[in-house]
């Protein structure tokens, strides 16, 4: 830009330069005028006074010839004026003005007559006429006239013209090579800092320096443009570390992994070799991040960072994806075992606890594998792929890693169409609640319901598995699990009102509800909007709700029992926590996971699990629950292990609202309770 | 009474003739002079300004010092005419430079004179001329033909113009000095 603008304007340095030198050339030229003006003048004075002083002789000279009346004396006198080659004539009168003697020039011609001449110079065209009266004493003896022309005064005029446009010529060029010399030396530093300028907003790079040696107002100017290209480097670095780097762990952020995974899978290509494109999510770290804050997030996100740098081999690269999720590139693959090594060191050293502000907390990854040149031959392909294998591997459970392959991509296709009905359904209320029953072990009592959702999609129920994780993962889940509440503690109410004696309604919460700050106050909200008094309410939690957040968890649930509210723990036996917490929490029901009660009959080693879960509850004095009661032996079982609550389809199968009504009304009043209390 | 009226009508008379004569003597001089300019010929008139011409080139020893100065006097052969006419040309000029005024005077009757005009006639009175003369005086001859001693200055005609021919020699012995001006215009002996 400033090249082609230097290109189409005349530059400053030679303005300045042209400017200087005519400075320098205008006082010449005024000199040069006046020397001039002052030759031509004095040349012409000269001229005259030569003139004068040779009339002058010429009178004093011819007085005594027109006194003596000799004519010849006065001719030869007058031909003396032949050598002056500017007189054209000259010409003697006497006292009466009759011509007393000439001398003409060759070629010549009187042109004035003397009666038009006084005494004294005149000048006509190019011709100078001098007269001059003779006289002797007081008495006039005659006139003398002299006719000169000025051919002599246009030589010298011509002569001095010429000399000094030569000087003045010579004057300009001295003047314009000394300037330009002097300029060039001077302005040599402006120049370079010019060029340093159009170099920087060409290419815009930084890097180079002009050395200062200077102790000047340049030197100041030169150390200042060099601060400045300090200052803009620094920044520039700055904007660039932004610009690609994460700003939390330092790794490439996905603008520079973009970048490299470009440039890699052009030399892969190049060189016939394999690349792999890893897409790690973190289990569980919203958990840990609602739970313990964003603070202890960001650490844990560090720490995570750090583990994977250290498991990389020197020519992968990892960079953060956003959020909990890194991207892993490994170049040069050999095989797919190689993959395998450096996938399973990543899940084993992420599945070490990690201490982090006092807390230990556990996180593992999914791995989404996509490779080059099989699985996409571009960026946003291969890492589309990779993305949709680490859901796929996150389906599988949390520690696990999948390899990319082309049902995956119906399955994603599927998922999408899936979110995009969980959308439609939120929007059109589409989801229900279902109840189904608890019962004392004895079959006498209805102790309770449990809350269950349900959506019928297309006239098909969609089994919960199917599409809660989906829910969870397009954030819907607080509503949904606060529209549950509402609902189940609205219904629950419903009955009271239509005076069934009051039974538990249990709800399942998940952890990201339980650990939210503003937990208690929903819940609190709810019992108050629908009047349902809190011993009513059965919360029930997985064991992963204790899992890293246990103690933002601990107070919440304390809080939820000081209220009244039961504390019930759903699928217990399935998880991976620790027992501990049992004894710690207020937790006042186990619910033995459906699939313990299913083998029971079965096998042994089952029952012995049934039973320790039961004898463990009965010890911290709980209430048992067994879900999925199908059969009698497996409830004779139950009874005889002395499980306090049935639940599952032996008794019935979950219920729409009316038909939890009957089912209420018909144990009531099968059972003989009174309606109203 | 008639006495003292006679002797009025007298002195008036007396008056009257007395302003008559001053007219009359005022116009017979000027009779006189322009009887004289008639007489004298051309030649003559150009000689006397060429006479008094010479004067304005020559310079004479200042013997007499005197304020004003003495007029350079000019001796001319018995003439009366031409004295006339010379006095009458150089009435208002002055020469040389105490601008002495000149005058011409009858050589019979004047001594000292600074210029001697002599004429061919002029030999027969030669020793009288010459005992009025002085050792400054420059005699100017009227023609070649007139042999006086130490003549300074000789006229001579030339192509039918006057001429003159300077004896320098005489002049120095005159212990005067000419102008060059003069010198150029002259023939030197």
């Amino acid at each position: 830009m400033i090249t082609s603008k230097r290109r189409n304007k005349i530059g400053f340095f030679y303005k300045h330069l042209i400017a200087v030198v005519a400075i320098n050339i205008l006082p010449l030229f005024i000199m040069s005028g006046l020397l001039y003006s002052n030759f031509i003048d004095d040349y012409k004075a000269n001229l005259l006074e030569a003139m004068d002083s040779e009339i002058a002789l010429l009178g004093a000279t011819s007085r005594s010839a027109l006194l003596f009346n000799d004519k010849q004396s006065a001719t030869a006198l007058l031909s003396s004026l032949e050598e002056f080659t500017s007189t054209r004539y000259a010409q003697i009168y006497d006292a009466d003005m009759e011509l007393f003697a000439e001398y003409k020039r060759p070629g010549q011609l009187v042109d004035m007559p003397a009666e038009q001449l006084n005494s004294g110079l005149m000048i006509k065209g190019q011709t100078i006429y001098l007269s001059k009266a003779v006289t002797l004493g007081e008495e006039s003896l005659g006139l003398i006239v002299i006719s000169a022309n000025t051919k002599s005064l246009n030589i010298q005029k011509q002569r001095y013209l010429l000399i000094i446009g030569v000087a003045l010529l010579a004057s300009l060029i001295l003047a314009y090579l000394l300037n330009w010399t002097l300029q060039k030396r001077l302005t040599s530093p402006i120049s370079e800092l010019i060029s340093l300028v159009g170099y920087v907003a060409k290419n815009e790079r930084y890097h180079k320096r002009l050395n200062n040696e200077r102790d000047d107002e340049i030197g100041d100017l030169i150390l200042g443009v060099n601060t400045m290209l300090d200052t803009i480097e620094t920044h520039e670095m700055q904007l660039y570390n932004r610009a690609h780097y994460d700003e939390l762990t330092q790794l490439p952020n996905r603008h520079l992994l973009m970048e490299r995974l470009s440039h890699s899978i052009k030399v892969a290509d190049r060189n016939k070799s394999e690349i792999a494109l890893l897409f790690l999510d973190l289990d569980r770290f919203k958990i840990i991040n609602d739970s313990l804050g964003h603070r202890i997030g960001d650490e844990l996100l560090l720490e995570v960072a750090g583990k994977l740098v250290k498991v990389l081999r020197t020519s992968d690269s990892v960079s953060r994806w956003g959020g909990d999720e890194f991207v892993m590139l490994l170049e040069d693959i050999k095989s797919t075992e190689d993959i395998d090594i450096i996938v399973e060191k990543i899940i084993t050293e992420l599945a070490k606890p990690t201490i982090v502000s006092g807390h230990r907390l556990h996180v593992s990854t999914s791995v989404g594998i996509a490779r080059f040149p099989q699985n996409g031959k571009d960026c946003q392909s291969l890492l589309k792929h990779a993305d949709i294998s680490m859901y796929h591997a996150k389906e599988q459970g949390v520690g696990k890693y999948c390899y990319f392959n082309s049902s995956m991509l119906n399955k994603s296709v599927q998922r999408l169409s899936m979110e995009m009905h969980v959308h439609k359904a939120f929007e059109d209320s589409d989801f229900f609640l279902v109840y189904q029953p608890q019962v004392s072990s004895n079959g006498e009592k209805l102790i309770g319901f449990e809350a269950l959702i349900r959506w019928k999609l297309n006239g098909a129920f969609v089994p919960p598995n199917k599409f809660l994780q989906i829910i969870e993962d397009v954030g819907l889940m607080h509503q949904l699990s606060l529209w549950v509440l509402e609902e189940a503690c609205t219904q629950n109410m419903r009955w009271q009102q239509a005076g069934f004696a009051p039974v538990k309604i249990s709800i399942n919460l998940p952890p990201s509800f339980i650990i939210q700050p503003q937990c208690l106050q929903n819940i609190h909200s709810v019992l108050n909007d629908t009047g349902l008094a809190p011993e009513y309410l059965e919360i029930e939690l997985t064991e992963n709700t204790f899992l890293g957040s246990r103690l933002i968890a601990g107070p919440i649930l304390q809080s939820l029992k000081d209220l009244g509210i039961s504390i019930a723990i759903d699928d217990f036996g399935t998880g991976y926590s620790c027992m501990s917490y049992l004894q710690d929490l207020p937790i006042g029901t186990l619910k033995i996971d459906g699939s313990f009660v299913k083998g029971l009959g079965r096998s042994q080693a089952n029952e012995g699990i049934v039973r320790s879960i039961i004898t463990l509850g009965k010890s911290l004095d709980m209430q048992i629950v067994a879900e999925c009661v199908e059969t009698e032996k497996q409830l004779a079982i139950l009874k005889k292990m002395d499980c306090d609550i049935i639940q599952g389809y032996l008794f019935s199968k979950p219920l729409t609202a009316e038909n939890a009504e009957r089912y209420l009304a018909s144990r009531q009043v099968k059972k003989g309770l009174n309606r109203a209390g | 009474m008639e006495s003292i009226l006679f002797l009025r009508s007298s002195y008036r008379t007396y008056k009257k003739i007395l302003k008559l004569f001053f007219i009359g003597l005022a116009v017979l001089l000027l009779c006189c002079a322009a009887q004289a300019e008639s007489i004298l010929s051309k030649k003559d008139k150009l000689k006397a300004a060429y006479l008094l011409n010479f004067t304005r080139f020559i310079e004479w020893p200042n013997t007499t010092p005197e304020m004003p100065p003495a007029p350079i006097r000019i001796c001319v052969e018995d003439s009366p005419e031409f004295i006339l006419f010379f006095n009458q040309m150089s009435a208002n000029r002055k020469s040389g430079l105490r601008q002495q005024t000149v005058k011409a005077y009858s050589s019979n009757t004047a001594d000292g004179c600074e210029l001697l005009y002599v004429k061919e006639s002029s030999k027969d009175n030669f020793q009288k001329i010459k005992a009025g003369l002085t050792e400054n005086t420059v005699i100017v001859s009227d023609s070649e033909k007139v042999s006086f001693p130490a003549t300074a200055i000789t006229f001579y005609e030339q192509n039918k113009n006057l001429r003159f021919e300077i004896d320098l020699q005489q002049l120095n012995l005159a212990n005067v000095t000419a102008s060059s001006e003069l010198l150029k215009l002259a023939r030197i002996k």
